[in-house]
């Protein structure tokens, strides 16, 4: 379900990359929390500690790529259902213009005859 | 190593380095994956309906997986930095910990050792004997850290190997497979009784206000003449009375009238009941403790394995009284339980370096530590087997845990803080192998 309304495979997809995402980001967090909890100080401390931080704007970054490759993929389903919108609204009216030719060539064929 | 603002803990970079690895191995999985939905049918197959947004969402996931600042590159970084850290480690336990002092003691030993033998062969046969002694030991300590290693590959005992690899208590003997409980002589679990002692220790009427400072305390009854253990009364500002019970480790390696030797530390080992937990029960009787009371137990090296006996013993720990806590230095505890139900908690503190805490062949778990079950270990190499062991090192490096970022740890200390404020009052007692008459 996207917005309450039910997803296509497309969607899934997008949705799956936005889950990804917090996997992504909760991992980052993951790293800053063991550094944190290591008892260890010393300028190679420090050191490994602004890695660390490097190390989780990274993670959040990468988030960040799968979320726009979601909105990409979202993006891409709209355009797809649109189009199919479009192609059925096409087909239906194909399908209205040959029943109702269909009837004139009826008419003017039951008209010669003249019963 | 540390300094006096320094500490740098290598079993903490060990543990950073596997969890750095994990997300190493995590990222690339999902980097794995998410390259993978590129490819989806679902994807390429609607791609007529919109090829330009099919193209963008292509564009988007491949970026996202494998860009130059995607997972890959992240997943490499990572890679990268626990790689660093292990290189870190090797270079501390196999580079800086390399006993130099000793191998090049040894070997300008055996460059003068033609023209020595010819003018003093006593000396060089008794510089030779001491030089060795010194490698060989600072060798024990450098090897110490993969003991349960060694074990598990090269015991002859089948039996003991399988206990190793089981994480089981040791039961036999590495060599011969022979159950090691019925070799403790009777004289060490049939005995044990204890005499009150005219020693006042200076801490005797402050609770103890670190887990440094316990250690500290076990430190100066092992320096006293005789064996002895204290028990403190700990009476909080509230009214509640608590007990800590200071134990102190292994004072000679040859046999003494007091459990505190070397057959008394190794019947503590594989017996739960011997002739130091029954000067611990008798102690505890003769300062009145009563049933029930809560009891923080505190030991070193032997001390630590009483500490452990006596939590593992329904019959003391939940029968007699209520062992809370357990804190153990420098004891090979890993394998040894706590009394079902007790709801006891064991801090053990290990240095790897000191082959006493793989007495039992069991490491600790690297991860997964619980507050229940906690080890917090270091790595000090002193190039010595009595100097890693000692009790003032343990208590050294106790001293950071009182700040400690660690959850866990902080936990602990949390959970101690009733033992350690309000009034006290302390008796220490003489440990004696034979029973009072």
């Amino acid at each position: 379900m996207r917005n309450g309304v039910a997803v296509s495979n497309i969607e899934e997809i997008g949705l799956e990359l936005n889950q990804r995402a917090v996997q992504v980001e909760m991992a980052g967090a993951q790293l800053v929390r063991a550094a944190a909890e290591a008892i260890w100080t010393s300028i190679a401390a420090d050191a490994f500690r602004t890695r660390v931080d490097q190390r989780r704007r990274q993670c959040g970054a990468v988030a960040d790529l799968l979320r726009g490759a979601a909105q990409a993929v979202f993006r891409y389903s709209d355009g797809v259902e649109a189009e199919k919108v479009r192609l059925r609204r096409l087909e239906l009216a194909a399908e209205h213009a040959v029943v109702r030719g269909a009837v004139d060539v009826g008419r003017a064929f039951v008209g010669g005859v003249r019963l | 190593m540390s300094g006096a603002a320094e500490i740098v803990d290598y079993e903490e970079l060990a543990r950073m380095s596997a969890v750095w690895g994990e997300a190493a191995a995590s990222m690339a999985r999902t980097g794995f994956h998410v390259a993978a939905l590129a490819c989806s049918s679902d994807l390429l197959a609607s791609a007529m309906f919109d090829p330009m947004g099919a193209a963008r969402a292509e564009a988007g996931i491949l970026s996202a997986a494998v860009g130059p600042r995607g997972l890959a590159a992240l997943s490499a970084g990572l890679e990268v930095d626990s790689v660093l850290l292990k290189a870190v480690i090797a270079k501390e336990q196999y580079v800086d910990d390399l006993p130099l002092h000793q191998v090049a003691a040894l070997g300008r030993w055996l460059v003068a050792l033609p023209l020595e033998l010819t003018l003093d062969p006593r000396r060089a046969l008794r510089d030779g004997t001491r030089d060795s002694a010194a490698l060989a030991n600072a060798i024990t300590g450098y090897a110490a850290p993969h003991t349960q290693l060694l074990l598990e590959l090269f015991a002859p005992s089948l039996r003991f190997r399988l206990d190793v690899a089981q994480h089981r208590p040791m039961s036999v003997d590495p060599v011969f497979g022979l159950p090691l409980a019925p070799l403790i002589p009777g004289g060490q679990r049939t005995g044990g009784s204890v005499s009150i002692s005219r020693y006042a220790p200076s801490w005797g009427r402050q609770p103890p206000p670190s887990i440094g400072s316990m250690l500290d305390r076990v430190g100066d009854l092992e320096d006293q003449p005789t064996a002895s253990i204290a028990v403190q009364r700990v009476t909080s500002t509230g009214g509640v009375v608590r007990y800590v019970v200071v134990l102190s480790g292994m004072r000679s390696m040859t046999s003494t009238s007091d459990p505190e030797d070397l057959l008394g530390s190794g019947a503590a080992l594989v017996r739960t009941t011997t002739n130091y937990t029954t000067c611990v029960r008798e102690a505890i009787d003769t300062a009145l403790v009563p049933h029930g009371a809560e009891v923080l137990l505190v030991g070193h090296s032997e001390g630590g394995i009483v500490a452990m006996d006596l939590a593992g013993d329904p019959a003391f720990n939940g029968a007699r009284v209520r062992v809370k806590q357990v804190v153990a230095a420098g004891a090979p505890i890993s394998s040894m339980p706590v009394a079902d139900g007790s709801g006891t908690r064991v801090l053990s503190i290990e240095n790897v370096n000191d082959i006493v805490t793989h007495l039992d062949a069991a490491d600790p778990p690297a991860s997964q530590q619980s507050v229940e079950r906690l080890t917090y270990r270091f790595a000090d190499d002193e190039h010595n087997i009595v100097a890693s062991h000692d009790v003032s090192l343990y208590a050294r490096r106790a001293v950071v845990l009182t700040d400690s970022p660690n959850p866990l740890i902080a936990d602990v200390q949390a959970a101690l803080r009733p033992f350690m404020g309000g009034s006290a009052t302390t008796t220490v007692f003489t440990l004696r192998d034979r029973v009072t008459p």
